[in-house]
């Protein structure tokens, strides 16, 4: 058997106190497709930013092609002839097709003269061998986001790479794309590259790999050949796990009294979101869970307001909307927390003091000036309700760590009980201590009576507090779990479109 | 057909030959050589700048220091001539002073990250005040009496057409070829389309930045040097205020403020019709102080046009985020 | 099996921006308190030591006809000023400033010139400035067009207006009562340089401590989160540029009244002297800080220190150069702050 092109040694990565990969060991036989496998939070994407030099390991070895690597920068990781698609998309779009395929212009002349006419037969003909068909003379403007997907797709296999890496490809395509992009693939794997393949979605994985690793809690818990695997084992091998319940694991669960608090019916945004219906009872937390690109942040940001509808109606408690916008529903008793509060929810520049202020304004003025007394009670209370160790003036948030960040974004939404909770990702990049606190106020939000829609890509945090479960994909709702049925199994399952 | 309408360049060139028709009929003057001389002259001059700021445009960044750029490297060739060098020499030096100039500004953008605006605007700044400071040791008329072979760059003709519009259409052709043909010139595209993922591929950005903006200022120091050498003086006034007309000019040609769009052709033709509106004036007797009006109802309609369209493609598009 | 803590596609290998532990560390702290401290105090600091300069160097300096005319200067700006930092606060710029202050101001003065009440062609002044400001508002917020490339826009045409109506006065003086305005003394001094001691105070409480003007810092700092805590982002950011094209054209009508005459160069390259001002205040192009006091502050530096190095013997022309040179020295300093605040 050749040797391995690519091999990870005992490769780790910590971030502060905590393992994102541990002990990582296993490897990649040239001219095969690898894949990796896992949920969210597993370590794939660390071990691929290892790979593409993005983030160095904090132990362990990477070898690649026998020889020990050290991968500084990116630059080094395409020198080595990796050539990794991201995430993000990296189109051009004013550019035509055929020179985002080749933005390196490789068929110019000698002093760097383009042949229009060969770039774009190059370029036809790497299309039309994925199965593509487009005028590649065309802006890539043009193109919908899937096809912009394979675009880039190309761009990555044409560059002649040794070691191909894909992260999550398939999760802006549609099915017939995903097909051109799976052909694509094998075709590839004919020509001898080796194919490294990020993915959740289980059938794709088992119609593609030779061999598969199992990523579970940043260790590897398997790397087995796919010969006569079934969707079940490789759901049993991602989450089979023994939850360690950090926090009361005899804690009951909130049932909704009955009284719905919230409901959407027929919503549409311009994403993916499409056709969405739920309802929400009263005193219930009810999960959310979708994987990469299921839709899951899109629906969230399109029921508070902050995304634009094509259609669809809002139900708060009594009150039926159509129209709505943030400052609507927050009178109205709906609270949101933001999935990312890097981006959105908190005020990083400012301190403790002046981001308690910003969401109560209005509460905390006696005639249009701030009532500085009521700020410092607020303050002071919140600081101590929600444990957050932070000085609250003269220290920027920003400084903070993520589980006091975190604790203080929510304390802006829970100054009383909100009717309604949409809460996303509460516990994102959170220490094991915060993020029992944090359960443990939702918890209290809901056995107050309020109600809580928790979006969230953490499996175990959806199992261990929602009552009832929605499973997202494709900007959909795919499946409902209530009580004992919600197990780490079925929603992966449905989730990651493994019919079972 | 609406998608025609789109491109601004387009409707641009429709304008310009709707409005040229228009003068030719309404107006004795117009369609006269000395006419012809004079919109031959502003169309080389400011064509010239506008090939170094379309340039930028299509990189997503813009100099307002053009002006200021002209008008020094202008008085620095009229010193240099006075100093009796010879004229070759003065010439190169002007020009090769202005692209120094657009150099810093260059450093200030590309490496220093600071904002175009402000980075421009104090560099427009700094170089009027030394213009200014240059022209007070002069009387008003500023530079003049130079050497007859020098005058004859602005003021010769060759087959029919200025010298200077010559090496206008020189330049922009090789500029045209260079964004065209060349992979490197491809790369202000890139870099304007998606500048994240421009450098993520590893396009060397600051060096492309940095040579736009040196190539702006060596534009528009040849403008600066051409115009000196037309009227025949040089003073304080020289390409004041012509930042904004240039820009204006690009926009309308089809640049866009938010990179990643633009062609010789678009400034061209954007520039003509700069020309043509600002030769109306003069031929309908409209007062000058319109000008200014004109000028910024056309940047403002440009500018809500293109969000106009930006807004309704948006719509149809995911991440409709507020 | 443990208990994974950390979503490994959410971590981020940064760690100098965030701390990892769960507190904070005291350098940090420092740091921020130290930069903050610079931003509110800095500019008065330097201003002071520059008075003292140049009343030490210079006796015609300390004179008390200089001193006070560089006072009167200042509080006839003062509005611009204000308008223009209440904006950049917000995180926008309005390059037009400037003109409006010139069309104002030649229209308060034409219509009073022209036997019109003063009153009336100050108030159309004001309302001018009321207009283009919700013009640029308007497009700025709704078509969500670039607030330089548009006030430039807006600038250029304002100022043709201004032309026009300054050309109509055909070098004429203002009618009497118009010019006036500018004149009325209080107390032996010019009304306006008490008016602008009392309206500094009054916006450094109001500002500080008003509900509605903390928005303005939220709206700059991160707009979405302001979105999300229920502030009306849309109507403030429009009724911002709507009150600093009104408090603009006030500037202007005072600055008309007293040069008397319409001058086509009045109020041109204001907005670039306003945004040195702010932006060496203590404001920032990236949004969410300023004070007005300090743009005020260091608007009166940028006049002192022009006044000052006229007595040294350094031509007016030389200052544009050295103003140019401070901002872009400023904004370089304020870019790389930003860069590693993160």
């Amino acid at each position: 058997m050749a040797n391995p092109i690519l091999e990870f040694v005992g490769v780790s990565k910590k971030y502060g106190g905590n393992f994102a990969l541990q002990d990582v060991s296993f490897d990649v036989r040239p001219g095969e497709i690898h894949a990796i496998l896992g949920e969210n939070g597993a370590g794939k994407s660390t071990l691929v930013k290892i790979v593409s030099g993005q983030v160095q390991p904090s132990a362990g070895t990477l070898m690649f092609k026998g020889t020990r690597v050290t991968v500084h920068t990116p630059a080094r990781s395409r020198q080595m002839g990796v050539a990794m698609v991201q995430q993000e998309l990296s189109v051009f779009d004013h550019l035509s097709i055929a020179e985002n395929v080749f933005p390196d212009h490789r068929f110019a002349g000698s002093a760097g003269l383009i042949n229009w006419n060969l770039l774009y037969r190059a370029a036809q003909g790497a299309c039309e061998a994925a199965g593509f068909s487009a005028d590649v003379r065309a802006p890539a403007s043009a193109l919908s986001p899937g096809r912009k997907q394979l675009v880039e797709i190309l761009r990555c296999v044409h560059s002649n790479p040794s070691v191909l890496v894909l992260d999550e490809p398939t999760s802006g395509l549609n099915t017939h794309e995903t097909a051109m992009l799976v052909s694509l693939l094998l075709s590839l794997r004919d020509r001898g590259v080796t194919v490294l393949y990020i993915s959740h979605r289980i059938p794709e994985v088992l119609a593609l790999s030779n061999r598969i690793t199992i990523l579970r809690d940043g260790r590897k818990r398997a790397t087995v050949e796919n010969d006569g695997l079934t969707e079940s084992s490789l759901v049993q091998m991602m989450v089979g796990r023994d939850l360690v319940s950090l926090y009361d694991p005899t804690a009951t669960k909130q049932n909704g009294s009955g009284a719905a608090s919230l409901a959407v019916e027929g919503l549409s945004g311009y994403g993916s979101v499409h056709d969405v219906d739920l309802t929400l009872g009263e005193g219930e937390i009810l999960g959310v869970f979708g994987l990469e690109g299921s839709g899951s942040f899109e629906l969230a940001e399109t029921i508070v307001g902050l995304r634009r509808r094509r259609s669809g109606r809002l139900r708060v408690g009594t009150t039926v909307l159509r129209r709505w916008q943030p400052r609507k529903l927050l009178s109205l008793g709906v609270q949101y927390l933001h999935n990312n509060r890097k981006d959105a929810g908190l005020y990083l520049a400012l301190d403790v003091s002046e981001n308690a202020e910003a969401p109560r304004l209005k509460r905390l003025s006696s005639h249009g000036l701030l009532n500085r007394r009521k700020l410092s009670e607020v303050v002071r209370s919140s600081i101590q309700r929600f444990e957050i160790k932070a000085r609250p003036r003269h220290q920027r948030v920003v400084n903070l760590s993520g589980g006091n960040q975190q604790k203080l974004m929510m304390s802006l939404c829970l100054d009383g009980v909100p009717k309604c909770f949409v809460v996303c990702e509460p516990t994102r990049g959170v220490d094991v201590g915060s993020k029992a606190q944090i359960h443990g106020f939702l918890r209290n939000v809901a056995a107050e009576g309020g109600s809580i829609m928790m979006f969230s890509s953490e499996l175990p945090e959806i199992i261990a507090l929602c009552t009832r479960v929605l499973i997202m994909r494709a900007g959909g709702v795919v499946g409902q779990l209530v009580g004992n049925d919600i197990t780490d199994e079925n929603v992966m399952a449905r989730a990651a479109g493994a019919s079972s | 057909m609406l998608a025609w309408f789109q491109s601004s360049r387009e409707v641009a060139f429709l304008l310009t030959v709707v409005g040229a028709a228009t003068m030719a009929l309404t107006n004795r003057y117009f369609a006269t050589a000395s006419n012809f001389d004079s919109l031959q002259t502003i169309l080389a001059v400011n064509g010239m700048i506008a090939l170094g700021m379309m340039v930028l445009l299509i990189a997503g960044f813009f100099d307002l220091s053009v002006g200021s750029t002209m008008g020094l490297a202008g008085i620095v060739c009229a010193m240099l001539l006075h100093a009796d060098l010879p004229i070759p020499l003065a010439v190169a030096a002007a020009v090769l002073f202005g692209a120094t100039f657009g150099l810093v500004n260059g450093v200030l953008v590309a490496i220093m990250g600071i904002n175009p605006l402000v980075a421009t605007l104090g560099t427009m700044f700094v170089g009027r005040g030394i213009i200014e400071a240059i022209a007070t040791t002069q009387t008003l008329t500023g530079f003049t009496g130079f050497p007859k072979s020098f005058t004859q760059l602005g003021n010769a003709k060759a087959g029919g057409l200025y010298f200077m519009l010559w090496i206008f259409l020189a330049i922009a052709i090789v500029t045209h070829v260079a964004l065209n043909r060349f992979a490197w010139g491809r790369q202000f595209f890139f870099l304007g389309s998606n500048p994240n993922a421009a450098h993520s591929f590893g396009f060397s950005t600051r060096r492309i930045i940095s040579v736009a903006y040196a190539l702006a200022g060596a534009l528009a120091a040849s403008a600066g040097v051409l115009t000196v050498a037309r009227a025949e003086t040089a003073n304080r006034y020289l390409g004041a205020g012509i930042e904004l007309e240039i820009i204006v000019a690009c926009l309308i040609g089809g640049a866009s403020t938010s990179g990643g769009r633009g062609s010789v052709a678009g400034a061209i033709v954007g520039t003509m019709l700069m020309a043509l509106i600002r030769n109306s004036f003069v031929l309908y007797e409209l007062d000058t102080q319109w000008q200014s009006v004109i000028l910024g109802g056309v940047l403002i309609g440009a500018v809500v046009w293109e969000a106009a369209i930006r807004l309704a493609r948006n719509k149809a598009n995911p991440n409709g985020v507020m | 099996m443990s208990w994974r803590v950390l979503p490994e596609h959410l971590a981020d290998d940064k760690p100098r921006l965030r701390s990892d532990k769960l507190g904070y560390t005291r350098a940090m702290d420092a740091g921020y308190f130290l930069t903050s401290l610079a931003r509110s105090y800095g500019i008065i600091f330097v201003t002071l030591v520059t008075f003292v300069v140049f009343s030490v160097s210079r006796k015609a300096f300390l004179s008390p006809e200089n001193i006070y005319g560089l006072f009167y200067g200042v509080s006839l700006d003062l509005y611009a000023i204000t308008g223009f930092t209440l904006l950049i606060i917000m995180g926008e710029i309005d390059l037009s400033v400037g003109s409006v202050y010139a069309l104002s101001g030649t229209t308060a003065g034409y219509l009073a010139t022209r036997g019109f009440p003063t009153e009336f062609g100050v108030l159309i002044g004001i309302v001018i400035g009321f207009a283009v400001g919700a013009g640029n508002g308007l497009l700025v917020v709704k078509l969500k067009i670039n607030s330089i490339i548009l006030t430039i826009g807006t600038l250029l045409t304002v100022r043709g207006l201004s032309d026009v109506v300054a050309a109509t006065m055909a070098g004429n003086r203002y009618a009497e009562g118009f010019r006036a305005i500018a004149r009325a003394r209080f107390l032996s001094l010019n009304w306006t340089v008490p008016a602008m001691f009392l309206v500094v105070l009054v916006l450094e409480f109001v500002l500080s401590r008003s509900t509605s003007a903390r928005v303005l810092y939220y709206i700059g700092n991160n707009r979405k989160s302001a979105l999300i805590h229920g502030m009306r982002t849309d109507a403030t950011r429009i009724g911002a540029f709507v009150l600093s094209g009104g408090l603009a054209a006030l500037s202007g009508v005072l600055v008309a009244s007293r040069i008397t005459i319409a001058d086509v160069d009045m109020g041109r390259h204001l907005e670039f002297t306003i945004l040195t001002a702010a932006v060496i205040g203590g404001a920032s192009l990236f949004g969410g800080r300023g004070r007005v006091v300090n743009s005020v502050v260091a608007y009166l530096f940028l006049a002192m220190l022009v006044n000052g190095l006229i007595m040294f013997g350094i031509e007016p022309v030389f200052q544009q150069v050295i103003v140019g040179v401070i901002l872009v020295a400023v904004v370089a300093a304020d870019t790389q702050l930003n860069k590693e605040a993160g």
